[in-house]
């Protein structure tokens, strides 16, 4: 990832400077090779693959499944976070001691959901909105744990009930921190549908990565790649501006 | 008045020994005054103060109160939310808020047309303000102030100094200040205890004479610098090495 501090002049350089060499390198060096597609070749398959593999059907059910089930899982971690939160400090000594299933990895999740739920939607996206709650659910617990004691005492000392303490202040106090995460979580949640989508017989992007390599389609896989790209980079964006809109605060 | 009676603390941690951080720690806090509480860096003054304020539990002793005072502590820390304005911030853990009584003390504390700004990033005098003006939307019998001038500038410290001595004169609220600074605390109190360390016993209490209204001029006169001899040598005659910060 390009590191934030680097100014834009820098980066648009950097960039131009790679497609140059990209360019140069296998429109002219290397047009056949099995490493990149030829740039003209890119191009022209660029609009036909949306009419071959139906392109635009397979992008709005992902990137619906990955955005709704992100927005509705922040909405659900927001109205029940003093519940959890106090659910969580009641059960945290027994998830502890189930610290084994941490050595799980999402894959086993994926491959689970897939056989229960072959070809569904529904599924996917309720795989996706637990993955979701579950990533932030996760910040939130870390973020509340290392909330300055100065607010805690306040709430206490101020007789506040322990649901608007835990609303007012642990919520509050971990929104900077949960946004950030967000971002991330953008991006894993991207690489889990698309890998669900893969592995699965499913309909969206992820199955039109199964296809085009089935299909030995080199160019439609850098096309997919792109595409997923630029969708996964618009999202981080609109995470960065609403957090820069509405989370003005460090905690 | 609020009687501390016998007070001890022992930390226990998970592992290694037993600490007694306070020992047996009786005085009373005169009712309607400035009380200052002196001892060195790391004595336990915040420990007592949250004794006080119930938001810990000591190993022994108890804390009395005269009638059910409503005591309320403001932490060396900031304190004030960095995400609610200064409206809401001073209007936060009230069950009914006036909007008169919040905007009288916004005025009050010298925050006025500073209602919907965001303490983030703002002084420390500025968030200060703050933690006073919803402490006294609580409408206390008691406040405790644990060590809250520390990263100020002298400017701002005497404002504040003022701000509590009006507060104490017009609204008749008790203040007990715990601190290191043994000038802010002769210009601040009525009644200072003098509190030694390891374990924390208090070892002396004097009563301050000094004129009800007092400006800077003051920190430079006779009087004042005898008081203050006086409790450097109490602090010497205990044998104690404080490094009690000077006032600047």
């Amino acid at each position: 990832m390009i590191r934030e501090n680097i100014p834009l002049q820098n980066k648009l350089k950097l960039y131009l400077t790679l497609l140059f060499v990209y360019i140069v390198l296998f429109e002219f060096i290397l047009p056949v090779n099995k490493i990149l597609p030829r740039p003209t070749l890119l191009l022209e398959s660029f609009v036909s693959i949306w009419f071959e593999y139906n392109l635009l059907y397979a992008f709005t059910i992902t990137a619906s499944v990955v955005y709704l089930s992100m927005l509705f899982g922040f909405i659900q971690i927001y109205i029940g976070a003093a519940r959890y939160l106090k659910f969580y400090t009641l059960i945290e000594g027994s998830i502890q001691s189930l610290g084994l299933f941490l050595f799980l990895t999402p894959f086993f999740f994926l491959a689970v959901f897939n056989f229960w739920f072959p070809q569904n939607v529904i599924a996917e996206f309720l795989f996706s909105f637990l993955a979701a709650s579950f990533f932030i659910f996760q910040k939130l617990i870390h973020e509340s744990k290392n909330i300055k004691e100065e607010y805690l005492l306040v709430a206490r000392n101020l007789k506040t009930s322990s649901y608007d303490t835990y609303q007012d202040v642990h919520w509050k106090s971990s929104l900077p921190g949960i946004f950030k995460q967000l971002r991330q979580i953008n991006y894993q949640l991207w690489f889990l549908i698309l890998t669900y989508e893969f592995i699965g017989d499913q309909r969206g992007v992820g199955a039109i990565y199964h296809l085009a390599l089935q299909y030995r389609d080199f160019t439609a896989l850098f096309t997919l790649a792109i595409m997923c790209g630029i969708l996964i980079w618009f999202g981080d964006l609109l995470i960065k501006q609403i957090h820069s809109k509405f989370i003005r605060w460090t905690p | 008045m609020t009687r501390i009676k016998n007070i001890s603390k022992v930390i226990q941690p998970s592992q290694g020994f037993n600490t007694v951080l306070l020992s047996d720690i009786t005085f009373k806090i005169p009712s309607r005054q400035v009380a200052s509480l002196i001892a060195p860096v790391g004595s336990g003054k915040s420990t007592l103060l949250r004794i006080i304020a119930g938001l810990e539990t000591p190993t022994d002793g108890q804390v009395l109160f005269e009638n059910s005072e409503k005591t309320v502590y403001i932490p060396s820390e900031a304190s004030s939310f960095p995400w609610l304005n200064v409206y809401d911030n001073i209007s936060f853990g009230l069950d009914h808020s006036n909007d008169a009584e919040i905007k009288e003390l916004i005025k009050f504390v010298g925050l006025e047309g500073y209602d919907s700004f965001f303490p983030d990033n703002k002084s420390f005098g500025f968030r200060f303000r703050i933690s006073l003006a919803r402490s006294l939307a609580h409408k206390p019998d008691l406040i405790l102030l644990d060590e809250p001038f520390n990263l100020m500038d002298i400017k701002t410290k005497l404002e504040l100094y003022n701000l509590i001595s009006e507060v104490n004169k017009s609204r008749g609220i008790t203040f007990l200040l715990a601190t290191s600074n043994i000038s802010e605390a002769i210009f601040l109190s009525d009644t200072l205890f003098l509190m030694r360390t390891s374990p924390a016993e208090i070892i002396s209490e004097i009563e301050i004479d000094l004129p009800s209204i007092r400006d800077a001029s003051l920190l430079s006169s006779e009087i004042f610098n005898g008081i203050r001899i006086k409790v450097e040598n109490v602090f010497r005659n205990t044998e104690l090495q404080p490094h009690l910060s000077l006032f600047v």
